[in-house]
């Protein structure tokens, strides 16, 4: 009986051993079982376009309207005694900046590999142009920053070194170079067929030739002017052959000769592409226009001011910027046109009018501008703001001492700064290059605050790269609100 | 080969035994309630021979023939029987008459004594549970178990947030104790529709749907079990390193021969608990620009005006939100809002407040629970069926749910060494509107705070402009606000839910020392959602229109053999080997459209662009292994080893695997020492154990995200990692359990330690790396805490009985490191303005923000703007976690009448107050008076001389228009000077409690709350008998009757729902507490 126990014992523990080896036998499954039945983990380089250009520029729209507006004066806050218009920042402040810009550079190198590995030559170029549109946008709003080892945390560099301004902008020369022998016009964009977002670039050819990629072409060349006259304080002697060199050669380096060629991202306002602010009513809530952007616009009796503002009792009226809130404050002031938030709208990239002011400067620096004055191309640049609004030049618009040019580069930039309105940060950035426009300083501004030249980096960058900030600190100058970058005046 | 010899020497020990007897004896041992008793100790006197009985109560050992077999049961008398020849010998076990050691369900449904646990656990029974029965379960066990955390953002359906001992993990979603339903572990997992802090936000807001476990039916309970530490919990493995709620369901085993039916009903009314204290002093208007212009009737004092009229020469009052406006006297006329025309009066009206402007849009809820349940015992098995519906009426209109729970529990003894026990479930929860939350232009929360003291809720009731039906709805004020009838009856959140946890399990007797046991049990729920959005919607202006379908369920599968053997010299072991398969699945479908073709339909294919579809699936996988040996000597000293590993699918192919082990002791030091007679039981116990822990699947492999836009994807924000390791959590614990006074007092002392390493978490990294976070490990986390409950029966007489209870207990969180070059800090989420940051010294629920600035000696520095100063960056302003928790409960009991009564409560913790801001910004809370009302301590005349002494601001003919910020300003030589300087008393309450001033708008969480309330008549067996009713009872009962708090908003007690988190500490738009009566009937035959 005990030894028939025994046995049972045993066949017992021997069958729950199988059961066991049956329950663990199922472990080879689980790489298989590991892995996302719904995400892509191969994607074609097409892929990747649209969410770029569609959240870069609801990014830029979004800082445009919350920062820039506030800081170049456009618009105020009517409720707040702090904030960006009187030159109070926090820390963090361009901590969005950095994160959403290099999150997106990511995607573009994404591109750049997939394009390269797909081989396809267009794709590679509107990556690297796309590049360079991005990397100046950074190295702009904080100075040096990492570029040659950036985008690459998947190979494991976790601690990029950062490239100093001036690396940056040679190699942002130098990729649009390349970018601009790349475009093939003879093919479009193969992996968008339904069209990118910008140009509405697909694989279709009128005539042989990319209708999409030529714009694409235009706009490498235009943001190369762009970046080429920020270096003018800095190498100027570049900054000139560059510029001189696309200006007088238009079949190699094409740009934008008119509106509808402009880098201006449509939104239709049908999902997906959804408006960059979900209420317009939050693009007017507590807040006016400033006395400096609406004072200018009332003087050249512009017909843009009825698309960037609205009326209070029947008159445009500003509120200074900056103001001393309490307690005396005057009526309620016009407000920013609620429409700009309303889709359909157009997100602005890089504008025509924008390539006619930067031929208008070179021309009054006496650069060689294929003939064209500086007077012929503020007319054209201003005409081209104007009318990229959907506003017409009033006939007697030029006729006023106030509107027509008067030699001097602080009314080209003037008009830039209306030609930029809704830029990105451009307005800013183009203040601290020349100086202009000036600025009036509010009585509400605490004593000591003042225009920032750049953003700090964010806090992050120094608890997981202390090294490589403590060099880019030390490159820089420090790193405050205030540390001069290398192309600024 | 070692457990082989092992079994063969026992089982030569029995052989050399049995040379001497001489006869085998046989027999049945049951309770008096005639239940056979498993488990009895049998044992022959003066001998070393023992046995158990078996499940069936049936014993078989050799015994001399005139020997004296000793029968002993926990909780029951010792019993000798002298065989005197005999060789069957049946026995009936008397009930100790107190019963000192029950009987508790431990780790994988396996009963143990009581005294044997190295560990704590706390028995919550039905009668404590359904005291004032909630719709919600888990709201039940607030206050009633040391150590337990609860929180709910609020709803009929009330999703919880249940933490054990505080939280253990960086990751907000890895706290959450698991749920145990007889033995099947319940998805805690929700599905998040938006984000707590959306206004002007182009997402959707959150939408309490309930958490996998909300819909267990709190009638069908019939204990809860709470095991809190690692070491109770060893054997569930990984998903139990924060604890484990263990719920025992009904069934009919408890019943004598026959057949009873159990009818319940409840029925209870809703109200509000507590409302924040709104003024209705002033009316809408903004301080800084809406006075009166020179020529009007009001030049220089403030005045109203809805549009643009003939006194608003300065422009419309009527769009802003803020009540900064003229204070309310009915001989004022203006020009108002006109709700027959829709549009601005002919003709002014008396400015009058409507105080019940936002109480009115609330209604009496009610709720109807009643649930029969059949049961029966025959000689081998008995069953248990029930139907219980809820009828839930929430104090909102249109909003509430219906819930119907089917439950049907059997076990059959279907051989002499197998029984079978089943259990399955069945609920189907339909809720046509359930409430949105958060703060969000959609959410009545956000109508609360942006509704105006003058306006009538009545004006709001058409709720669509008229002509414009179904088209545009009515917002007389400001677009922003979404009208709040169009809110509950035109965007409602549907859901039909239909969920089942079935378990099945069979106990094979092997032989008498040999049990194996088998169980398999599957949670499973599919949930169908619609949300509607009407066309001229704040968020969705063109309508919108969206469907979830959610499908998800997890089985498990356990086998477990377990050897017991006693041995002469007293000593007892039990050995168990098990293994457990466990398999997660879950799929979402979502399609939504943006935009509606015909306003009012919703339906996808009403779309003015395709649906936008999302597929999400995930899939887990963990197979385990784990044993355990209890040791006892004596019934004096136990010792439990526990080991287990586990090998899971979400972990780097090489770290699959890990394994990790437990040691708990308890002593009956009243057994082994010789204590004051005062002291009938002392038991110390110590406990040592790890538990593992894997992650989410799909971490070790490169994706892309999907977008929005066909045809694309974008890069991952966070990094994979090929490399992580499993997360461990070791903790020690050790307490001491007293009972005293002929056990009419006991005392239960716990202290714990735990620290959490090797954390998996998405740590941020600089993004120039091309990601925003990255898979890593990292991180360590300690809690130690002390728990202390307290019972005694401070009095007992003749037919009066007073039982009392208290818990406490006090929890201390500690991050002691953090990722690797991550040392200072680091978010761990982020709502609103409120950053939770953990760092190294601090807690996992430290509230981050901007505070005032303050001097050295603490003063507040007023900027040369007269408004306080802003702070240059965030900094740490509390923990929200509480010092300390306490309940106390009291029983009075005097013959059939019984009443019980519950207290709660917590001290300290901070809650970030979203609301409190945007209602001080826009001067709504009644302490926004201060400065605008005569006699307050802001106040100033209008003569006053600082006033009369400039000229700009003497025009003004106002009173309670200026104040002076209390504070300091900075010479800036070191000293300091009063502030003087005259600002608006709305830009004083603007500044100071800005929506990005944590500290001002952050209020101490602490509070007492009368809990439950229950008075309760039974018939009287006397009565019974002349019935056809076995058992009939009467009671009214109440839950959440009285709050005591300084919190100024509705519930302390908040959390925010953000996507599918439940983050404490953060209030974001929340929506009141239910008070509830009841009345219970109770009938039994």
């Amino acid at each position: 009986m005990k030894i028939k126990m025994k046995m049972k014992t045993i066949k017992t523990l021997g069958i729950f051993l199988v059961l066991l080896g049956l329950t663990l036998g199922s472990c080879e499954n689980f790489t298989e079982l590991n892995t996302d039945p719904n995400r892509m983990d191969k994607v074609t380089p097409g892929a990747l376009l649209n969410p770029i250009l569609y959240e870069l520029s609801v990014y830029n729209w979004n800082r445009s309207n919350s920062f820039t507006m506030e800081l170049m004066q456009v618009s105020l806050p009517t409720n707040s005694s702090g904030g960006v218009s009187r030159y109070n920042f926090n820390d963090n402040a361009g901590n969005g900046t950095w994160d959403t810009y290099y999150r997106w550079l990511n995607n573009i190198k994404e591109m750049e590999t997939l394009a390269i590995s797909f081989n396809e030559p267009n794709y590679q170029a509107v990556a690297l142009t796309l590049r360079s549109w991005v990397m100046q946008l950074l190295a702009d709003s904080f100075g040096d920053v990492p570029m040659s080892e950036a985008s690459r945390g998947a190979e494991g560099l976790l601690q990029p070194k950062f490239d100093t301004q001036e690396q940056i902008y040679t190699q942002l020369l130098a990729d649009l170079e390349k970018a601009n022998t790349m475009f093939n016009g003879a093919a479009g964009l193969r992996y968008n067929t339904e069209g990118e977002f910008l140009f509405g670039t697909n694989d279709a050819l009128v005539s042989g030739q990319s209708v999409g990629i030529a714009k694409w072409k235009k706009f490498c060349n235009s943001l190369r002017l762009r970046i080429a006259l920020r270096m003018v304080n800095s190498n100027n002697s570049k900054a000139k052959t560059e510029i001189e060199a696309i200006l007088s050669n238009p079949v190699t380096y094409p740009v934008f000769t008119k509106n509808d060629e402009s880098a201006l991202l449509a939104i239709s306002g049908v999902f997906p592409q959804e408006a960059p602010m979900t209420r317009p009513q939050d693009f007017t809530s507590y807040r006016g226009v400033a006395s400096f952007f609406i004072d200018n616009l009332n003087t050249w009796n512009d017909p843009r001011r009825d698309i960037f503002c609205t009326k209070v009792n029947n008159v445009f009226i500003g509120w200074p910027s900056g103001y001393n809130v309490a307690p005396t404050v005057p009526v309620a002031p016009s407000n920013m046109n609620q429409n700009l938030a309303k889709a359909p709208l157009k997100v602005v990239i890089l504008p025509y009018a924008e390539i006619e002011f930067i031929r208008a400067e070179a021309a009054f620096y006496g650069w060689n501008t294929a003939g064209k004055t500086a007077n012929d191309s503020y007319l054209a640049g201003v005409k081209a703001a104007i009318e990229q609004w959907g506003a017409v030049v009033p006939a007697n618009y030029f006729i006023v001492p106030a509107t027509a040019y008067n030699n001097t580069l602080e009314r080209i930039m003037l008009q830039k700064y209306y030609a930029l309105f809704f830029c990105d940060y451009q307005q800013w950035f183009e203040l601290m290059r020349t100086g202009y426009p000036v600025l009036p300083l509010g009585d509400g501004v605490p004593v000591g605050n003042k225009m920032p030249n750049r953003f700090k980096y964010p806090e992050t960058v120094q608890r997981t790269n202390l090294k490589n900030y403590q060099e880019a600190v030390a490159s820089i100058g420090g790193d405050t609100f205030y540390n001069k970058l290398w192309w600024q005046k | 080969m070692k457990k082989r010899s092992i079994l063969l020497m026992c089982l030569m020990v029995l052989c050399v035994q049995t040379i001497f007897a001489q006869v085998l004896i046989q027999g049945t041992v049951r309770s008096s309630s005639s239940e056979l008793l498993p488990g009895v100790n049998v044992s022959v006197k003066g001998t070393n021979k023992g046995t158990v009985t078996n499940v069936f109560g049936q014993y078989s050992i050799v015994a001399p023939t005139d020997g004296i077999l000793l029968f002993s049961f926990i909780g029951y008398e010792r019993s000798e029987i002298s065989l005197n020849g005999r060789n069957k010998a049946d026995v009936v076990l008397k009930n100790a008459i107190e019963q000192i050691d029950e009987v508790v369900v431990t780790a994988l449904g396996i009963k143990r004594e009581e005294k044997a646990l190295g560990y704590s656990t706390q028995n919550i029974g039905t009668e404590q549970l359904s005291n004032a029965m909630s719709t919600q379960w888990a709201s039940s066990l607030a206050g009633k178990v040391a150590g337990l955390n609860i929180v709910s953002p609020g709803g009929p359906i009330g999703s919880s947030r249940i933490t054990l001992r505080g939280d253990v993990s960086l990751n907000m979603n890895g706290n959450n104790a698991l749920i145990v339903l007889d033995g099947v572990p319940l998805s805690s997992q929700m599905t998040g529709t938006g984000a707590a802090y959306g206004a002007g936000s182009s997402s959707d807001l959150p939408v309490d749907f309930g958490n996998g476990f909300s819909d267990i039916n709190p009638d069908d309970i019939e204990s809860i079990q709470v095991l809190k530490g690692a070491g109770a919990t060893a054997l569930y493995g990984s998903r139990a390193a924060t604890g484990v709620i263990m719920i025992t369901s009904k069934s009919g085993s408890r019943r004598q021969k026959g057949i009873g039916v159990t009818f319940n009903s409840n029925s209870s009314v809703d109200g509000v608990l507590k409302w924040p204290d709104y003024q209705y002093e002033f009316g809408q208007g903004v301080q800084t620009y809406a006075l009166g212009a020179a020529g009007t009737e009001y030049d220089g004092e403030l005045y109203y005006s809805y549009g643009r009229t003939p006194d608003g020469k300065n422009g419309s009052t009527s769009g802003t939100s803020s009540a900064y406006g003229p204070r309310f006297d009915a001989s004022k006329l203006y020009y108002q809002y006109d709700p027959l025309t829709q549009a601005q009066g002919l003709e002014k009206t008396p400015w009058v407040a409507y105080p019940d402007n936002r109480k009115g849009l609330f209604r009496t809820g009610y709720n109807l629970i009643n649930s029969i349940a059949i049961d029966g015992q025959g000689d081998k098995g008995s069953i248990r069926a029930s139907v219980t519906t809820t009828k839930n009426e929430w104090i909102l209109p249109n909003t509430g749910f219906n819930r119907i729970a089917a439950s049907l529990s059997a076990n059959y003894q279907v051989s002499k060494r197998l029984k079978l026990i089943a259990r399955t479930s069945y609920t189907n929860r339909k809720t046509d509107n359930t409430p949105a939350i958060g703060y969000n232009s959609n959410s009545i929360a956000y109508f609360m705070i942006f509704q105006n003291p003058n306006v009538n809720l009545d004006w709001l009731r058409p709720m669509w402009k008229t002509g414009q039906e179904g088209i545009s709805q009515l917002q007389p004020y400001s677009t922003f606000i979404g009208n709040p009838f169009i809110t509950l009856y035109e965007n409602t959140n549907a859901s039909q839910k239909h969920a089942t946890v079935s378990t099945f399990s069979a106990v094979y007797e092997i032989s008498r020392k040999f049990e194996l046991m088998l169980r398999s049990g599957i949670d499973m729920a599919f949930d169908e959602r619609a949300m509607r959005r009407t066309v001229s919607d704040v968020v969705f202006g063109k309508g919108y229109f969206r469907k979830q379908n959610i499908f998800n369920y997890e089985t498990n599968s356990d086998a477990l053999l377990t050897y017991r053997e006693s041995f002469s010299n007293g000593l007892s072991v039990s050995i168990s080997g098990g293994a457990n398969m466990m398999r997660q699945h879950y799929n979402l479908l979502e399609a939504s459209v943006t935009g509606l073709i015909t306003p009012g339909v919703y339906k996808l294919s009403n779309g003015q662009s395709s649906p936008y579809v999302i597929s999400a699936e995930s899939n887990k996988a963990l197979n385990s292994l784990y044993a355990a040996a209890n040791v006892s000597w004596k019934n004096k000293v136990f010792l439990d080893v526990t080991g287990r590993n586990d090998w899971s699918s979400t972990l780097p192919e090489q770290n699959r695997s890990f394994f990790y082990p437990s040691v708990s002791t308890s002593v009956l030091l009243n057994e082994i020492a010789s204590l004051p007679n005062q002291i009938n039981k002392a038991k110390l116990r110590i406990s040592y154990a790890q538990v593992g822990n894997d992650t989410d699947p799909y971490k070790t492999d490169k994706y892309y995200s999907t977008t929005k836009f066909p045809g694309s994807a974008s890069t991952a924000t966070t990094l994979h990692n090929i490399d992580f390791k499993p997360e461990i959590s070791s903790s020690f614990e050790t307490g001491l359990d007293l009972r005293m006074l002929k056990n009419r007092l006991g005392v239960d002392f716990t202290f714990y330690y735990n620290v959490t390493r090797n954390q998996i978490i998405d740590a941020p990294m600089d993004a120039a790396t091309g990601y925003y976070r990255a898979t890593i490990n990292a991180g360590k986390v300690r809690n130690r805490g002390y728990e202390l409950t307290v019972n005694g029966t401070p009095l007992i007489a003749k037919n009066f009985k007073w039982n009392m209870g208290l818990t406490w207990s006090k929890n201390e969180n500690q991050i002691l490191e953090l990722a690797k070059g991550m040392d200072e800090n680091q978010l761990l989420s982020s709502i609103g303005s409120v950053s939770i940051i953990g760092s190294v010294g601090g807690t996992t629920g430290d509230l981050w923000g901007y505070k005032l600035v303050r001097n050295p000696k603490g003063e507040v520095i007023i900027a040369s703007n007269g408004l306080p100063a802003q702070a240059p960056v965030i900094e740490y302003v509390g923990s929200a976690y509480p010092s300390w928790k306490a309940g106390m409960s009291n029983e009075f009991q005097y013959k059939n009448f019984r009443l019980s009564i519950q207290f709660d409560g917590q001290f300290g913790g901070i809650v970030y107050s979203q609301a409190h801001h945007k209602m001080t910004q826009q001067g709504k809370l009644g302490f926004t008076l201060n400065g605008r009302l005569p006699g307050t301590e802001f106040y100033i005349e209008k003569d006053d001389p600082r006033i009369l002494a400039d000229a700009a601001l003497s025009k003004k003919n106002l009173g309670g228009y200026y104040m002076v910020a209390p504070g300091v300003v900075d010479a800036g030589n070191g000293t300091y000077a009063p502030n003087s300087k005259l600002v608006t008393v709305e830009a004083y309450n603007n500044e100071n409690y800005r929506i990005n001033n944590v500290e001002t708008n952050s209020f101490d969480a602490s509070y007492l709350k009368l809990r439950e309330v229950r008075f309760e008549y039974s018939l009287p067996k006397s009565v019974l008998t002349k019935t056809p009713f076995e058992k009939a009872s009467l009671a009214v009962y109440g839950r959440n009757l009285m709050m005591i708090t300084s919190f100024p908003m509705f519930d302390p007690e908040a959390a925010a729902l953000n996507g599918g988190t439940i983050t404490p500490g953060v209030e974001t738009g929340q929506l009141p507490t239910t008070r509830t009566v009841g009345l219970n009937l109770t009938l039994g035959f």
